[in-house]
């Protein structure tokens, strides 16, 4: 096990560093931050201070050579937008996102699992159908559309939560609903079918012809052999919902996250701020799958890392 | 089902723990972690309080701005959403209007503006004297104070112009500055500011450029701690979240109406637009002009701020250099239906010039190509070019509806026969297309706008054959446009640039559009009124109860 970590944590290391140079790379090609930063008719001669200053006249490998040996050191750059060190930015704004992601992580989850386990007991009945519709529902409905509705809804039309912003738990309700609503989707679909299969199997039906009641068989047979396939499902969602929904739900609710800063970093070309964006989720993804694995071998001990 | 809930319960756990330690040291537990508090800023842990008996003392002395005073509203506090966060809250640091609307508040500047846009006396007693041909002299009231007690007097001024134009500071302001090299402290309240040249534009650039107190700004939080002297005070910002300022009771032309302004940062347009709706918001920037029946109030600034032109390619050898094409193209453009369909009405058609009619060098006696398809086809005949294909470049989402605008004139032309290919490159690209001097686009599309009013900038850039963005020959307009720059005669400086309008009009250099205003909606509870500038000055606003 010890062995396998060390492999594994090599192999992050390796993932986190080429993350670093492609995005370092394509952020270089797509755009020239000096445009963004000056007005439209700013002459050759202020473009080219500018540029100067910033470093960004030399070539591009002299730009990542010394982008890369300053990362050894811990220094990730200062934010062209902001004009202070880029990381400070990052870590400021990473607390609200892991409040917001872990409440609709959670929330998903639960709520997910619950569906799916109701569905499952009756394949074809009406809390199937019901289950399976709510589902698609959850997956299919784009969250940018789903945020601006419920904020139509829930805050202009009941008031019942502020539209936007942060610091209270009314101001969190909204952003995690629909940062939930996929992992809801999702969740219970996965749950759903790998309970089926798992009602299906022998040992249930050992259980069931021994007269076990069918709550004990539903959650203490079934759901356990289930928990497999949902917790592969849940590690992936926690990284869809930090870096993907986080981004779309953030920018709607103006949520101070690492999200709405990625926004905010790419409306305005701040590349090194973009660089440590993606540097911080990318170590927070990598770490996320090393544990979904290791969680394998607590919850089935048929898993073995040989 | 005990057993798996709470595996489940310690994966979720552990993978809270882990990943939220990889976030600063303050917060050790995600659940704790209040984002409010987390990324507050240290308010006013480095300023001192203001002393009181200075800053009251300007009531007698001459009016500085149009601004009427309303008695202070005890406690009344209003909640404004912007569009942007700025990157900084140094007044010199960046070049971000949602910078330059917090700090209008918050710094003065030795010459402002108007609520029309005309220029007025700031801090210093008049619009200034030019003293020789590299000297302007102001002179600067006296009594006044920066909000952390340092004097506001001309060593503020002479440090102030000296700041910006450092080099190593690297101000992306520095096309405001011109010709500006210097200044020099005279006696306690004169100020001489140096150029290296005549600059009829002193004035002007001192309406951009914001005062900071000597010592306060040397620090190195300065921009997010800013002290100012203006008639609300920096109190706190929470980077991501918004900006506070509280009114100086003791400001020189009286405690404004509005205690406490809170700017909170709404980038998405449909979240901002319903904090108005739910009354969250009182008042909220770039509201599209289609919402205007959704929202209490609505404003718009008196003039536009963004002129939309389609520059078109006059030099020798390009497939548009006859002058009867460009005069076609501009025929066959309706821009009333531009201005009315697109843009609900909002927007004025511009007057076959880029100035507009507050602008500095605006020429009253230019009227729009009026919309002639029929004549457009007849001078397309005329000058062989029925079936002419031409490319137009543009670009998306840097102003309102620009690609739609775009896409419009396209059509026009289409009416006339002209074939226009849309491409719409990335901005940087689209950027390096429009200063290009060697390979000119046929046509591009450019929003132009100009913060000094004045058409020095406009006319420089783009009716000067060597300016950034003109597509045209050498011609009489280059030297009428130089002779105007050092022009201190402002009635001979006005006639230089009538006869730049009148030349850029008659050889059809644009195909002038619409002037786009800046729209803002509220509440009820507010009343205000947009200025020229695009500003908000808190200090205008008062209350219905």
């Amino acid at each position: 096990m010890g062995r396998y970590v060390l492999i594994r944590l090599s192999q992050a290391a390796l993932v986190v560093a080429s993350v670093m140079v492609v995005v370092f790379v394509v952020t270089r090609l797509i755009g020239d931050p000096v445009a963004v930063m000056l007005p439209l008719e700013a002459t050759e001669e202020n473009r080219a201070v500018l540029e100067a200053q910033l470093g960004l006249d030399r070539p591009i490998f002299v730009q990542l050579g010394n982008y890369m040996a300053d990362a050894v050191r811990l220094d990730f750059g200062d934010s062209l937008w902001q004009r202070r060190p880029a990381i400070d930015i990052v870590m400021e704004r990473l607390p609200p996102t892991m409040v917001l992601v872990f409440s609709g992580f959670v929330l998903g989850l639960l709520l997910g699992a619950v569906i799916g386990v109701v569905a499952a007991v009756r394949p074809g009945g009406w809390t199937d159908r019901l289950s399976v519709l709510l589902g698609l529902l959850g997956i299919s409905l784009p969250q940018f559309w789903i945020g601006l509705v419920l904020i139509v809804f829930f805050s202009v039309g009941l008031g019942w939560f502020p539209t936007s912003g942060s610091g209270s738990v009314s101001h969190l309700v909204l952003p995690a609903t629909v940062l939930a609503l996929p992992i809801v989707g999702r969740i219970a679909l996965v749950t759903r079918s790998s309970m089926i299969d798992e009602l299906n199997t022998p040992h249930v039906k050992d259980a069931t012809a021994r007269g076990l009641s069918r709550t004990r068989i539903v959650i203490a047979h079934a759901f356990r052999g289930a928990g497999i396939a949902t917790i592969t499902v849940a590690g992936w969602e926690l990284i869809g919902a930090l870096a993907g929904g986080a981004v779309v739900v953030e920018t709607v609710y103006a949520w101070p996250g690492i999200g709405f800063t990625a926004m905010q970093a790419i409306e305005r070309h701040d590349i090194i701020l973009l660089q440590g964006v993606v540097l911080v989720i990318a170590i927070i993804v990598v770490t996320i799958n090393i544990l979904v694995d290791i969680t394998y071998t607590i919850l089935d001990p048929r898993v073995k890392f040989d | 089902m005990a057993n798996v809930c709470s595996r489940f319960l310690t994966l979720v756990a552990v993978l809270a723990l882990v990943v939220s330690a990889c976030g600063d040291d303050d917060s050790t537990s995600t659940t704790q972690a209040q984002p409010a508090t987390t990324t507050q800023a240290p308010a006013q842990t480095t300023e001192a309080p203001p002393p009181p008996t200075t800053r009251a003392e300007a009531t007698d002395e001459a009016p500085t701005t149009t601004e009427a005073m309303a008695p202070p509203q005890a406690g009344a506090r209003i909640v404004v959403g912007l569009g942007n966060e700025p990157g900084s809250l140094d007044p010199q640091a960046v070049d971000q209007f949602a910078m330059f609307t917090i700090n209008e508040n918050v710094f003065d500047k030795l010459v402002t503006r108007d609520p029309g846009g005309q220029l007025a006396p700031g801090v210093a007693t008049d619009l200034g004297t030019p003293v020789d041909d590299t000297t302007w002299q102001f002179t600067v009231q006296e009594g006044l104070t920066f909000h952390n007690g340092e004097p506001l007097n001309a060593d503020a001024v002479v440090h102030s112009v000296l700041r910006i134009i450092d080099p190593e500071y690297a101000t992306p302001l520095k096309d405001n500055l011109g010709t500006l090299v210097g200044a020099e402290k005279v006696d306690e309240y004169t100020v001489n500011i140096l150029t290296s040249g005549p600059d009829p534009l002193i004035p002007t650039r001192m309406a951009l450029l914001y005062l900071v107190p000597p010592e306060a700004s040397q620090r190195a939080d300065f921009g997010e701690n800013p002290v100012g002297s203006g008639p609300y005070r920096f109190a706190s910002w929470e980077r991501g979240v918004a900006v506070e300022l509280e009114a100086d009771p003791d400001y020189r032309g009286g405690a404004p109406a509005v205690s406490e302004v809170r700017f909170t940062f709404i980038e998405e347009y449909g979240t901002r637009l319903a904090g108005v709706l739910s009354d969250e918001v009182d008042l909220m920037v770039d509201m599209l002009p289609e919402d205007k029946s959704r929202v209490a109030q609505s404003w718009t600034t008196p003039t536009g701020l963004k002129q939309f032109i389609v520059s078109l390619n006059a030099r020798a050898g390009s497939p548009i250099e006859d002058v009867r094409i460009r005069q076609a193209l501009n025929y066959a453009v309706d821009k009333e239906a531009i201005a009315e369909g697109l843009f609900s009405g909002i927007a004025e058609v511009l007057d076959g010039q880029m100035l507009n009619p507050n602008w500095f060098g605006y020429n009253s006696d230019l009227d729009p190509y009026p919309y002639d398809p029929d004549r457009a086809r007849a001078l397309l005949a005329e000058a062989g070019a029925s079936d002419l294909q031409i490319q137009l470049v543009s670009l998306v989402g840097n102003s309102l509806l620009d690609r739609e605008t775009t896409e419009a004139v396209a059509a026009f032309w289409a009416e006339v026969g002209v074939t226009a290919d849309i491409f719409i490159p990335e901005f940087s690209e689209y950027i390096d297309r429009l200063i290009d001097r060697e390979n000119r686009p046929d046509a591009i599309f450019v929003p132009h706008d100009n913060l000094l009013f004045d058409g020095d900038r406009t006319l420089s850039a783009y009716y000067h054959s060597q300016g950034c963005c003109g597509s045209m020959d050498p011609s009489e307009a280059d030297e009428w446009i130089d002779a105007g720059r050092t022009e201190l005669d402002q009635a001979a400086r006005l006639q230089l640039y009538n006869d730049v309008g009148k030349a850029g009009h008659d050889q059809a250099w644009y195909v002038w559009l619409v002037s786009i205003p800046n729209v803002f909606a509220g509440t009820d509870r507010i009343n205000w009124s947009a200025r020229a500038d695009g500003l908000i000055h808190l200090a205008d606003i008062t209350l219905s109860s």
